[in-house]
């Protein structure tokens, strides 16, 4: 799993970097703003396909971020959910995997959690910014 | 690859202990059992382990089977037992109750020892989680 996204560089928020795309007469910020946005969106979404296992891409449109992660929690959720069932019903007498399954959806549900927290901070920092 | 690092190679190695105990559990349960339903007397049963190579690249522990142990049990001289043969000799199981008691404790080390790995491993994910925390 890559450490820092490779393309960190195109952010616009270094000031004198290359590919800086801050343009000081820009009166919204808007356009810095969708530029942010789709370098973290991209890095991000590589970054939670990696850990997430790589679900299969959706074909003809990008998925955005929240309906990748969300699918693939969801996923993770009813497996964990299955497994329990079987479980409790004696279907299955696998402890170990069903407690292992339960981990781990309640683990993507909190990465997820943090995913979204971290995007709505961003969001409200480039908000704060002064035009 | 789990989010949780390491978790498919405990997972199979709780399993394994788990069936190791069984055969354990069996071994005693049976430690005086003159005759079994192929009319011999129980003989001790012990389980093999092999690694597993996951394509993912975890490795793990499978069963790879719970073989019986053929060496012959002692013969004891008891006239009275319904199953003495003429001579008055009874063969007894090949079950040594000491040897099974370690082995439990063995398996049960073990397992306590994943149960710990499984704990730590959840931790440190967990703990991943608070990076981008303020």
């Amino acid at each position: 799993m890559t450490a820092i996204p490779s393309n960190l560089n195109a952010l616009p928020l270094q000031p004198g970097g290359p590919g800086n795309q801050v343009k000081p007469s820009d009166a919204t910020g808007a356009s810095a703003a969708r530029a942010f946005e789709k370098a973290f969106n991209t890095s991000l979404r590589d970054q939670g396909a990696e850990a997430m296992g790589a679900p299969a891409p959706v074909e003809g449109s990008r998925p955005s971020l929240a309906a990748g992660f969300v699918q693939e929690v969801d996923a993770r959720g009813k497996v964990a959910d299955a497994m329990k069932t079987d479980l409790l019903t004696g279907r299955s007498d696998n402890i170990h995997q069903t407690m292992v399954a339960l981990q781990e959806a309640g683990l993507a549900f909190s990465l997820m959690v943090e995913v979204r927290n971290k995007l709505l901070e961003t969001y409200q920092e480039l908000m704060r910014m002064q035009v | 690859m789990d989010l949780i690092p390491g978790m498919q190679s405990t997972a199979s190695a709780l399993e394994a202990q788990k069936v190791r105990l069984e055969t354990i559990a069996q071994n005693i349960a049976n430690a005086n059992t003159t005759r079994g339903p192929n009319g011999q007397p129980y003989q001790r049963q012990v389980v093999s382990f092999a690694t597993t190579l996951d394509q993912a690249g975890g490795n793990g522990v499978r069963v790879t089977g719970v073989n019986r142990d053929n060496t012959p049990g002692p013969s004891v001289h008891n006239p009275g037992h319904p199953h003495a043969d003429a001579g008055g000799m009874v063969r007894m199981p090949n079950v040594n109750v000491s040897l099974e008691m370690v082995d439990m404790i063995t398996a049960s080390r073990a397992y306590e020892a994943n149960l710990s790995v499984a704990k730590t491993a959840r931790h440190m994910a967990q703990s991943a989680l608070q990076i981008g925390r303020r």
